[in-house]
């Protein structure tokens, strides 16, 4: 009923219908929303001042949506927990660490090099000291025939008569 | 803040820098479930009546910087409540007819929408009635009705003559008369 006689009496001057009305309200209201209504407010105010801010200077701004357009990959390894992947044993190299191992391949490969080329060597004070005589006497008629007949042939030049050489020299002289 | 300080002193605090938020709280806890009635009554919806009074509150805060006091500080209040629940209410009247829902009474089906709803309790029937008048005799009756204001300070908030507001709320009670008693 209502508190100011006035009112009540103003609509029962209306109409008597008006005795019988209650003057309540049939909404129901939140829990607690008048208590968190105020800090609601100061929310709001605070994103009203940012809105505002950049009205003034950039109002285009206002109108992009503000979620990132960045995604982040679904994927199994993403969903475990952090602790039930095992995490790759990573292992750092220092400068020292790289120097000594440097030094040690380098003197693997000069050790390694002074061996082979040290077999390779040919013996030239052997050939030298030879007695060159003796050893062709010791080559038979027939193997000297065959590596002359061989080596001649490589050294003979084509089969072109003094004549031609000479025309030939003379027209490009 | 003491909820029962008076507006001057509530307003005092908002013109101190450094109660600036203690003088504001209090003006919102103050008025805040007047204003919030006020809304609901011609909005139903809580959510849309929520949206509304924080829009208020926020141009309150906005506003009380220049707040000239040759009018009081709750009828201010009720004028800034009052244009924003009219804009919310042609902002819903102009989204019907674009979704071409002109038959239907979207506040109405509001009413009938909440969970508590009875049509055959007066309390929900008097809801509709109120709902079957213009926004503006709505306001008029809701204001004598509910908040049991004067017609001066009515006058005052919506800038109409005491008689034009009188008249108003007696044919507002007599439509509604009508309405509860047909439906």
């Amino acid at each position: 009923m209502h508190t100011n006689k006035t009112i009540q009496q103003e609509l029962e001057a209306v109409s008597s219908f008006w005795n019988t009305i209650p003057s309540q309200m049939p909404y129901m209201v939140p829990t607690h929303y008048f208590e968190s209504l105020p800090s609601m407010v100061r929310a709001k105010i605070e994103t009203q001042a940012v809105y505002d801010e950049l009205e003034l200077v950039a109002p285009l701004l206002n109108t992009i949506p503000k979620q990132a357009g960045y995604h982040i990959p679904v994927s199994p390894v993403n969903a475990l927990p952090s602790n039930a992947v095992a995490k790759p044993s990573t292992k750092v190299f220092t400068w020292p660490k790289l120097a000594i191992a440097a030094a040690l391949i380098g003197a693997m490969v000069l050790v390694n090099f002074m061996y082979t080329s040290q077999k390779q060597a040919v013996d030239y004070s052997a050939y030298i000291g030879a007695d060159h005589q003796q050893i062709i006497e010791t080559i038979s008629d027939s193997t000297l025939t065959a590596y002359l007949d061989v080596h001649e042939k490589l050294i003979v030049t084509p089969d072109v008569s003094d004549q031609e050489l000479l025309e030939y020299i003379q027209s490009n002289n | 803040m003491d909820l029962h300080l008076d507006d001057t002193s509530l307003l005092a605090a908002f013109h101190n820098q450094t109660t600036k938020e203690k003088g504001y709280n209090g003006i919102v806890k103050k008025y805040q479930e007047k204003l919030y009635w006020h809304i609901r009554r011609m909005l139903v919806s809580h959510e849309d009546t929520n949206d509304v009074l924080q829009m208020v509150l926020v141009k309150v805060w906005n506003g009380l910087e220049n707040f000239r006091e040759d009018s009081k500080l709750y009828t201010w209040m009720y004028r800034i409540a009052t244009n924003e629940t009219l804009t919310f209410i042609e902002k819903e009247k102009k989204r019907a007819i674009v979704s071409l829902d002109q038959d239907s009474d979207t506040f109405r089906d509001k009413v009938k929408a909440d969970a508590h709803f009875d049509e055959n309790q007066l309390i929900w029937r008097l809801q509709l009635a109120i709902k079957s008048l213009p926004e503006k005799q709505q306001l008029v009756f809701n204001l004598r009705y509910y908040d049991e204001m004067p017609y001066h300070q009515m006058s005052e908030l919506l800038d109409t003559s005491e008689g034009a507001l009188k008249a108003s709320y007696h044919h507002a009670a007599k439509k509604i008369e009508e309405f509860i008693k047909s439906y």
